[in-house]
Formats: structure tokens, sequence, C-alpha cells
């Protein structure tokens, strides 16, 4: 009995996480899509630049906090990033998640800006 | 991920705190739209009417940088001019991302004016400031605000206080053609004829120090070029060779000027120093090189040399003659001008064929080439000290027109000048 509960229970584990999986993996998504669609990028920016920013987020999707932990160097850019992560304001699909996913992968998030469509 | 591993990975983070468990996503795509900032109304508390509308001024420099989309005014929701009267929720559901706001008190004959800059998004001012003036200086408050507005939003200094250098030909009958060298705003307002001639005048350009400018006249029925200051109107001819004497290209110094001479057969370029006067030769080739324009360094010259058979740029070392070839992509390549941080190279390119010339900026250090202009017989680009908008010279309608665009190629719209051609714009340096 004890067996057969603890296979269920790893079953069905395996099961939320897949279920998780998928899900993280569409916001992801949608959080890139979002940011991306704000992101303007200042006359200084050229393909190449990069600047990292930490997001922090709360369980229903609000963006409390945006700020650079390694500087592309150039202070427009850097703040066009933040600027860019301000304006997506909260991400309602969050609410989503359950809190373990949550808490692992979104309160706190690193984010990479580095363009490559740009003209120069 | 796999179970395993995300347990593993869960585990490490419990062992050093709250550390992001998850990969950092990439953005690497942003928006092509400009950022959009209301510029609203400026209140105004004299009696009659003000003479320029403040407001539209630093509106429109600010779209004609290409990186700020004001937002129309019959859209506003409320106008305040000062920070207590913004409701921020107006202006996010506008979409505004920054609230210009300003207003206008006379004193004594005078005009002040205060402005403040506001982030929608956090609701916080981030520029804030006050500009005197007389009422016919209300052009050049608004162009101040603009240029502090987008130093501080973008890091670049503004050039909305600069002028412009062009010519206009009003022909009157076979032999009767009016040619007059205009200075106006960098946006084409304010022209004032600085010389009236019934010959061409070609190749105006500005000297470093924004006081002098250089030309060529047809005057004495030959290309001359001539110096002349501004404040004065004083002028001085400066070359008397032989055959054609022409574009005229000031050192970063201001100490001396290339030219083009064909006193030795074919055109080659010299570089005079202003003090002794003397010349000397800086390209020897059996073919034609022409249109010099000096790099910041004081020794480097770029120009057009049709050396390879076609137009091409290269660019010299004055002081070594070595000469390196700059452009590859298409069959005609002229008119160099170089961005003030040298890492764009604007010119007159011609992809293929015979008929289509278009202004074109292609990237010093990746080479890559974008085409910046949507007309086809386009002349003469000269790009603001900033780099970030150009002007240059096409034909419309028939006519010929002055053309502004962005670098980044978002703003393409015609420059309002006076009738007649106008062609030969050279933009000037900062002003201020």
């Amino acid at each position: 009995m004890a067996e057969l509960l603890s296979e269920d229970v790893g079953r069905q584990q395996a099961l939320a996480d897949e279920v998780g999986d998928q899900v993280a993996g569409n916001l992801d998504d949608l959080i890139v899509k979002l940011v991306s669609e704000q992101w303007r990028r200042p006359p200084s920016a050229r393909n190449g630049m990069s600047v990292e920013v930490l997001i922090e987020m709360l369980p229903d999707g609000t963006i409390i906090n945006a700020s650079v932990t390694r500087s592309s160097g150039d202070a427009p850019f850097d703040n066009s990033a933040i600027q860019a992560v301000r304006n997506v304001g909260r991400i309602a699909e969050m609410q989503q998640l359950d809190r373990a996913t949550f808490d692992s992968m979104y309160r706190q998030r690193g984010v990479i800006f580095k363009p490559e469509d740009l003209g120069l | 991920m796999n179970t395993l591993m995300r347990i593993v990975l869960l585990g490490l983070a419990m062992l050093v705190g709250s550390v992001q468990a998850a990969d950092p996503l990439v953005i690497s795509t942003g928006t092509d739209r400009a950022t959009p900032i209301a510029v609203v109304p400026f209140g105004w508390q004299g009696g009659t009417v003000l003479p320029e509308d403040m407001a539209e001024i630093v509106g429109n420099d600010l779209r004609n940088s290409g990186v700020f989309e004001p937002i129309p005014r019959q859209n506003m929701i409320s106008l305040p001019s000062q920070a207590s009267e913004i409701i921020y929720r107006d202006w996010k559901a506008l979409g505004a991302q920054y609230v210009l706001v300003g207003s206008v008190v006379p004193s004594g004959g005078r005009l002040q004016v205060q402005f403040a800059l506001f982030n929608v998004a956090t609701e916080q001012q981030v520029l804030t400031g006050s500009v005197g003036g007389t009422p016919d200086q209300l052009r050049d408050m608004a162009h101040h605000i603009a240029d502090l507005s987008f130093e501080k939003l973008t890091g670049v200094k503004g050039a909305f206080s600069t002028r412009m250098l062009y010519v206009t030909a009003e022909r009157f009958s076979v032999n009767n053609t009016r040619y007059t060298l205009q200075r106006s705003d960098y946006d084409g307002a304010r022209a004032v004829t600085l010389l009236q001639s019934r010959e061409p005048i070609l190749s105006p350009s500005f000297a470093p120090d924004g006081r002098r400018i250089a030309y060529v006249s047809f005057e004495q029925k030959r290309p001359r070029i001539f110096v002349q200051h501004i404040d004065t109107g004083r002028r001085e001819q400066i070359t008397n060779f032989d055959g054609l004497n022409g574009a005229p290209a000031w050192s970063p110094d201001g100490g001396r000027l290339a030219f083009v001479l064909s006193r030795d057969g074919n055109p080659e370029i010299y570089v005079m120093d202003m003090g002794s006067r003397q010349i000397r030769r800086v390209t020897n080739q059996g073919a034609i090189d022409t249109e010099p324009f000096w790099g910041k360094d004081g020794n480097t010259l770029y120009f057009t040399s049709d050396r390879s058979g076609k137009p091409q740029i290269y660019k010299t070392n004055i002081n070594s003659g070595a000469v390196e070839r700059v452009t590859f992509v298409g069959n005609y390549n002229a008119n160099p001008k170089l961005s003030a941080d040298e890492k764009t190279l604007v010119m007159i390119h011609r992809q293929d064929g015979f008929t289509v010339f278009k202004v074109a900026a292609q990237d010093l250090q990746r080479g890559n080439l974008r085409i910046l202009s949507d007309t086809s017989l386009d002349e003469s680009p000269t790009v603001a000290p900033n780099g970030t908008m150009l002007i240059y010279a096409t034909r419309q309608q028939g006519r010929g027109v002055l053309m502004l665009a962005s670098i980044n190629g978002r703003v393409r719209l015609p420059l309002p000048t006076a009738q007649g051609e106008v062609r030969e714009p050279s933009w000037s340096p900062y002003l201020n």
C-alpha cells in the first residue's frame, strides 16, 4: 500500500512537473514577447551590446523592481532595458503557476538584453 | 529540464539561499516604434497670442530625431502646465512614456519659460529648468528645451539649436538666374540671405567655430573659393588657380582647408594652411579625386575617386599618403560625410544601373550598408553634429528640395524652404 501510494505520488509529481515545465516555458516566451514590445533602444544602442537585468515579481504577476546586475557601460542603454521591464507593469498569467514553480523561476529572474536587430 | 536536475538545482538554491534557479531570458529584439512623449501646449499668462508655439517646436524637434513620437494634441485628456496639474493615469492611458510641460510668463519686455519633464511609469520628474529671452527668441528657447530634454532622455547631446546653409536658384529667363546662399535654423525656419549672385554658388560649409563659412562662387565666371564671416559679412577670396577650384572642407581645428584643384590637369585634393596660405598636394593620381571630408584626427581625409573605374570612397593619411578604399557595395558611392562618432559613413549610393541615387549609411566597423532615403535623385547629404539626423537635397515634382531624415530611418520629411531650386545643404557644428 505504501509502495502504491508513493508510486502514485511520484507519478502525480512527474505529471505536475511536466505541466509546470510547459506553463513555465510558455511564460518565458510571454515575458520575452512583452518586454521586447516595450524595449525602445536609445541612439547609442548597437548590435552586440548587452546589459543584464534582474526582474522581481509578486505571485500576482506585478513587477515590483528591475535593476541592473551587469551594466553595458552605456547608461542610456541600461536605462532603456529597465524602462522596458517597468512598462510591462503586470503579467497576470503568472497566477496560473503553483507557488513553488513561481518562487523558483519568477520571483527573481535574470534577463539579458542583447540587440541583434538594429540597423547599425 | 528533467526532474532529477531540478531537484539538484533546487537543493543548490536552498543551500546558497535565494539563488536564481532559472536561466536568464534573452531579449534580442525591440520595438521599432519611437518613444511616445506628450509635449503639452505651454501655459501663457500674457494677453496677446505668442508669435511661436513653443510646445509644437519642441515636439517637432524630438520627432525629427527619430527617437520620439509626440502624442497628437487632440488626444490629450488634460493640458497641465505644471507638475501639480499632471494626472499620470491620463497619460498612462494614452501610452505616453514622458510628459513635458511648460509655462511662459512675461517679465518686463522679456519672457520667462519654466519647463519640467516627467517619467510616466515612475511618476518622477526627470528634468526641470527655466530659460528667458525676448519674444523673437521663442524658437531659440524651444530648441534649447528640446536639446536639454533629448540629452536627458538619450544621453546624446541635442542638435536642435544648430543651423544649416543651403543654396537657392531662381531662374527668371535663360540668362537671368538669381542664386542665393541662405542660413537657417536646422529645420529650415528663419532663413537669412548671406550672399546673392547672378552666377552659381556651390559647396557651402561651416568652419568648426560656426562663425566662418567657405563656399565656391562663380562671380568671376570661374569657380573660386571664398571665406565669409557670418556676423560681419566680410569675405575673402582664398583661391585663384587655373581650372576647377572646388569642394572646400575645413579641418577639425579650423586651421586648414582641403579643396580640389585641377591646375595640374585633373582634379586632385590639396590642403591649405589658413595661416601661411601655403598649399600642399595630397592626392596624385590619373583619376578624379574630389569631395574631401576630414576625419576627427585632422590627418585623415575621406574623398571620392574614380581610380577603380567608378566613383568610390577612399581615405588617405595626409602625412604618409597611404590610401585605402572604404566602399565596396554598389557601382557608385560619392560625397562622403562622417558622423561625429566616426562610426557611420553617410554617402550618395547607387546600387546598380544608372539612374537611382540614394542616401545610404555604412557602419564602418561592420561594413553593412543601409539605404536611408525613399527618393531616387539624392545629393549632398550632411549629418547633424550628434549623428542622429541628416539633411539631403533631392527632387520632388521636378523641383529641388531639402529632406530631413533620422539616421535610424523612422523620419523623413521635406523641409520648408523658399521657392526655386534648393540644394547643397550643409549642417553647422554645435553653436553653444
